[in-house]
């Protein structure tokens, strides 16, 4: 209806046009002084009200022109030429007639100049000059605004109505801090603001806002008033508090605030909890947790974009699994910004406690080359832990060349656990082959300091490049715990021999490394550039195991030789490095090499042995990417790398804290080394909301690290860790979204192949015969979603996943197993009127049963919240519904070579939560958070 | 009745030169972008990014015409106040904008969220306003200004010299007494001036249409466009800009 009224008014102007554009105007151009040739000799048309152009003509040879199709009106002609005075005229131009302006004679520039500096007494301007105003020297009342300031200031004045007049000459735009105060009404600004967080007034002329930022003259001749705040009044806070509770005692509050000052932010926030937030959630994290100093960003060497997500635990507090937490948190987070956000220090503290009862238990089946059995265990812990966490970052521009940036964390986690465990193994034909009771705890201390500086420098030729960084870490952890153990072994179901463990664990782990690397980047030619690296790193580390037995005296003083230990390990790496680099438009590619000189030194204290051992290795790396379209490329990657084995992997002792599962360290142990090959995919089209992202990635490891374990006839198993080849680790994985045309509904699906192989070796101690297991795991999965979202009003979203899982060992077939799992998940909400939200989700999880676990672990856990909005989403009310059908279960099945394991923890489940939430602010959220 | 009402000077170079008016040749274009505007002030993915990007960008672009037509292109970037790949609106690296002046018509090869397309369409009409007391001398021409209007409520700043007869622009900005040799856009925070205007040894063979990419009326493409940017915000309407300029 609307479209077909502007359609016939379009209709009727057009008519109306074609009616009236039939007079024309004509005439000719003459240069009497010179006469010259005024050939293409620019005649416009200017619309008499608004100077707006509305044709144009040139003259031809003999200097005629004429202009066509006019409309009757007012006009201004003007007649340029090069080299000649501008003419300017007044015309009106009748209907239906030709309007003959004759022959107008163009005065040369050189004369006219001598005539306008004749006569000229050519006025004073000001021109690119600035009058600045210190707000503070002119003394205004308690409370006033802007306004009252510039009545003050000499050669401003205001009148009644609030028109600014400065150096004679209306005031056009007033800013605040070079930017339009909403919008470019002077009156708003002056008025509205308060003199006293005034710093400066800038008075200055055509120094308009674009030719500010271009440095392009754009000719605007406002008469310009600039307010310059002072940075500390640029202040407020914001935060909110959350109060919630609910059945069975449950409780989730939190209070979070953010005070800021200028550049300055001070942020701080609060959180108890035993409903599972353990944390700041990633929002609350940005806005009071200083959440993104994790989070780096910056350019590649190709030309790319990266961000990087340095992922430390300190934001984990708790693995969010294992039992129901009671938590409470808190943390504290200053940064700011200092000469013109050259300099930036940036740092926090956190805090959290988290006390978390579990009970677990496992049923798993053993499978070996000529027998099974299978294992339940049932584990009552306790476990406490008490984290603080500081970081501080300082950055600093030294200048355009020059930038460092130092980064320092500590962090310190006190825990302790306590473990009431109860396990039995069992023969197929459910004959008792061993049971354990054990009792255990444990105090730990772990401290650990990172600290990196980074120097980065420019020269002058572009892109020579010279970065410098070195880092020092230092960690510490000191365990002291007992364990009692009573194990029962049994010979064909009858008992056998029993043990008792009785004693006291102490362990000390320390660990120190320096490293730095020097880069240089040398451009060779056009698009070539030549990278040259030197490493040099050097890692201390020791662990001192001490076991100690009752002396009799019911003090654990007798130390237990047999489990005790003092060992070191060191580690010095030198590593020259060598890289060219090709960016080419449609694609670039690199490659290169380093080599690392490893020193590795072992000194075993306890019986004086020291092994010095050298390894020389090739990192070679080369990837290439080609660029079909900006929006599409395909990436091929290869690198090669080495793993140390850890101090202890190496340990040359006996750790019996498991009586059933009894570990042996090997110093005798390789460094493993990884080649991973890359290729991605993708492609988007915004236009056609369209996305394909893929990747396969295949690791094969030399070396690699894997568990030799012997098993004796009474279920006893002893392991160690030793080398070997042929593992490797093949990943597919495609993700294609799409909008279906013509409707909001957005499509994602996502094949995925997992394919692994692992080998391990067992020995059998009643064959006593070693047998290598390969161990092929297999996944083939699909994962699908169809969503829709309409910005306030509701979204909807669901995601069915199907995965096919095989696992075959060749050490026995029986350990064999295949199955389907489907898992699904759908949310939505919706906006309800009067400021009603509600919203639910539900997550289904379905796994084909095994014959041997014949317990159905289906189960579907369902959510439902209702929220009400008032005072302009000051103050909120929140109804929540948490696991509506009771359903929830903690359960995981997995598989490990030759035995497979299903089991269960408890979790949260069915609970309903009140949440009160109000938002406090004053003077909103400033930009930049 | 005439009356001479106005009469202004405009420059200072008093010597008179010999020359020739301009209908062929080649022009570089200096296009400058402040990214910090550019990427605005909200969010503090942006305060990240600010630290690690040039405020200023420059790229230099090619525009070559003759015969009332013209081609502009990309020529190269300032390798020191390069972006980062997938940063900025568009990449004009492929970009081909063909007008001919005499028909009203263009015909562009454009890389647009994902796609390459040839797009055809009439060149956009603008209400120019004169100045025609402010002048800037660029490339050794002097300039006038004139202010112009585009998608509503978008200021473009124009100087145009009219010792060049071609009546043309970089990109689709035209419709001048003169050749457009400096455009500022304060709202897309980027203004295009040209460095030098190059009349001998001109190929001018290279001003013809471009032939690939996908077929597609410029109208039917602006209305995809304006559909699925509309909820992006700032960067959808600066995207939206780009593709029709």
């Amino acid at each position: 209806m609307r479209k077909q009224v502007l359609l016939a008014l379009g209709l009727a102007f057009i008519t109306q046009l074609a009616l009236s554009q039939t007079s024309s105007i004509k005439g000719s151009v003459v240069d009497n002084t010179d006469n010259k040739n005024l050939q293409n000799t620019v005649i416009s048309l200017m619309r008499a009200k608004d100077s707006v152009l509305v044709k144009f003509a040139r003259a031809d040879r003999a200097g005629n022109f004429s202009i066509p199709n006019i409309n009757e009106g007012e006009y201004i002609v003007m007649i340029t030429h090069p080299y000649l005075g501008d003419y300017f005229d007044k015309t009106e131009i009748k209907p239906n007639a030709v309007t003959d302006l004759g022959k107008i004679n163009m005065i040369p520039k050189s004369k006219l100049l001598a005539e306008v500096i004749i006569k000229s007494g050519s006025p004073i301007r000001i021109k690119g000059d600035t009058t600045v105003y210190t707000a503070d020297s002119f003394k205004v009342r308690e409370g006033a605004n802007v306004e009252e300031l510039l009545r003050r200031l000499p050669g401003i004045q205001v009148d009644k109505d609030g028109k600014i007049t400065a150096m004679g000459e209306k005031v056009t735009k007033v800013l605040v801090d070079g930017e339009e105060f909403f919008g470019s009404d002077p009156g708003i600004a002056t008025k509205n603001l308060r003199a006293d967080v005034v710093k400066e007034v800038e008075v200055f002329d055509k120094k308009s806002d674009q030719a500010e930022f271009t440095g392009i003259d754009d000719g605007v001749k406002d008469k310009t008033i600039n307010l310059k705040l002072k940075e500390d009044k640029k202040k407020g806070y914001f935060g909110k508090v959350e109060a919630g509770g609910g059945l069975a005692d449950k409780y989730n509050n939190s209070i979070m605030l953010n005070a800021f000052k200028g550049k300055r932010k001070l942020a701080a926030y609060g959180i108890m909890s035993n409903t599972g937030k353990t944390n700041l959630d990633w929002e609350d994290a940005n806005n009071y947790g200083g959440g993104m100093e994790g989070v780096e960003t910056g350019i590649s060497d190709d030309g790319g974009m990266y961000m990087m997500w340095n992922g430390d635990d300190d934001n984990n507090y708790w693995g969010g699994r294992n039992g129901i937490p009671r938590n409470w948190n808190g943390g504290l987070h200053y940064s700011n910004k200092f000469n013109n956000n050259k300099q930036s220090i940036n740092g926090g503290y956190k805090f959290a406690k988290v006390n978390a009862p579990g009970v677990t238990s496992t049923f798993s089946k053993t499978f070996l080359p000529d027998t099974s059995w299978s294992t339940n265990t049932i584990s009552n812990n306790y476990s406490s832990s008490n984290k603080h966490a500081f970081n501080f970052t300082m950055e600093t521009t030294i200048d355009s060349m020059n930038t460092l940036k130092w980064t320092t964390r500590a962090n310190e986690n006190k825990s302790l656990t306590r473990n009431n465990y109860y396990s039995e193994t069992l023969s197929d034909n459910l004959d008792s082959i061993n049971n354990s009771r054990r009792k255990s705890n444990n105090d730990a201390v772990n401290d650990a300091v990172t600290s990196s500086l980074l120097w980065k420098h420019k020269f002058k030729k572009i892109s020579r490049t010279l970065s410098i960084n070195a880092d020092l870490n230092w960690n510490r952890s000191d365990n002291e715990g007992l364990l009692y153990s009573l194990n029962n072994y049994f010979s064909n179901g009858i008992i056998d021999h029993r043990d008792t463990i009785d004693q006291q664990n102490i362990r000390n782990n320390e660990g120190k490394s320096i490293s730095t690397k020097v880069a240089y980047t040398e451009p060779l030619i056009k698009d070539m550039y030549l990278e040259l690296s030197y490493a040099f790193s050097y890692n201390a580390n020791s662990s001192e195991r001490i076991t100690n037995e009752d002396d009799g005296s019911g003090k654990y003083a007798d130390r237990i030789d047999s489990l005790s230990n003092s060992f070191q390990f060191n580690r010095l790496v030198n590593t020259p490095g060598l890289n060219f680099r090709v960016n080419k438009k449609k694609y670039t590619y690199s490659f290169g090499s380093s080599v690392g000189f490893s020193h590795f030194i072992q000194k075993n204290l306890t019986d004086e042995t020291k092994r010095n051992y050298d390894y020389t290795n090739f990192f070679p790396r080369a990837s290439f990417t080609y660029k079909i379209k900006p929006s599409e490329n395909l990436r091929f990657n290869y690198n090669g790398s080495t793993t140390a084995p850890t101090l202890e992997q190496l340990q040359p002792i006996t750790v019996n804290t498991d009586p059933l599962n009894i570990y042996i360290g090997n110093p005798n142990l390789n460094q493993s080394f990884r080649h991973s090959f890359n290729i991605n995919y993708s492609s988007w089209n915004a236009l056609k909301e369209r996305n394909i992202w893929g990747g396969l990635r295949l690791n094969l490891t030399q070396n690699a690290f894997t568990q030799f374990s012997t098993i004796d006839s009474v279920g006893r198993r002893v392991y160690q860790t030793v080398n070997v080849d042929g593992i490797y680790n093949l990943n597919f994985n495609l993700d294609y979204g799409l909008k279906i045309p013509g409707t909001q509904w957005r499509l994602g699906f996502g094949p995925n192949i997992n394919i692994n192989r692992n080998i391990d070796f067992v020995r059998d101690q009643k064959i006593n015969e070693a047998v290598k297991n390969r161990t092929d795991t297999k996944s083939y999965g699909m994962r699908l979603n169809i969503g829709q979202y309409v910005k306030d009003k509701y979204n909807f979203h669901m995601g069915p996943n199907f995965t096919w899982n095989s696992s075959k060992a060749s050490v026995n077939s029986s350990a064999n197993a295949e199955y389907w799992q489907i898992s699904g998940w759908a949310e939505g909400n919706v906006t309800l009127p009067k400021n009603f939200e509600i919203g639910t989700d539900v997550n289904y999880q379905a796994r084909q049963k095994d014959p041997r676990f014949p317990a159905n672990n289906n189960f579907t856990t369902w959510n439902a919240s209702l929220t009400k909005r008032i005072l302009k989403n000051e103050l909120e009310f929140k109804i929540g519904l948490y696991d509506i059908l009771n359903q929830n279960r903690g359960y995981n099945r997995s598989f490990n070579s030759y035995s497979f394991t299903e089991s269960y923890y408890n979790t949260l489940k069915r609970f309903w939560l009140l949440t009160l939430t109000w938002n406090i602010s004053k003077n909103g959220k400033p930009s930049g958070f | 009745m005439k009356k001479i009402f106005f009469v202004i000077l405009i420059g200072c170079s008093g010597v008179i030169h010999a020359q020739q008016f301009i209908n062929s040749g080649a022009i570089e274009f200096e296009v400058r972008t402040n990214n910090h505007r550019a990427l605005g002030d909200d969010g503090m993915w942006v305060q990240m990014w600010k630290d690690k990007i040039p405020q200023f960008s420059t790229t230099y672009f090619q525009y070559t015409f003759n015969d009332n037509k013209a081609v502009y292109k990309f020529d190269h970037y300032d390798e020191k106040t390069k972006l980062p790949r997938g940063f900025g609106i568009g990449n004009p690296e492929d970009d081909v904008w063909y007008n001919d002046y005499t028909t009203g018509s263009f015909a562009n090869y454009r890389f647009i969220l994902g796609d390459n397309y040839l797009l055809s369409g009439q060149i956009l009409k603008i209400d120019w306003k004169l100045s025609p007391t402010e002048t800037r001398e660029i490339a050794g021409f002097n300039c006038r200004k004139a202010t112009g209007v585009i998608f509503d409520s978008v200021y473009v700043f124009a100087f145009y010299t009219d010792e060049v007869t071609v009546s043309g622009g970089p990109m689709g900005i035209s419709g001048l007494p003169g050749m457009i040799l400096g455009i500022t856009i304060p709202r897309m925070f980027t203004s295009y001036i040209a460095t030098k205007l190059q009349v001998a040894g001109v190929d001018v063979r290279t001003i013809v249409a471009p032939q690939k990419g996908k077929k597609k009326e410029f109208a039917a493409i602006r209305k995809d466009v304006e559909r699925v940017t509309k909820d992006w915000g700032k960067w959808g309407t600066q995207a939206l800009w780009n593709m029709s300029l």
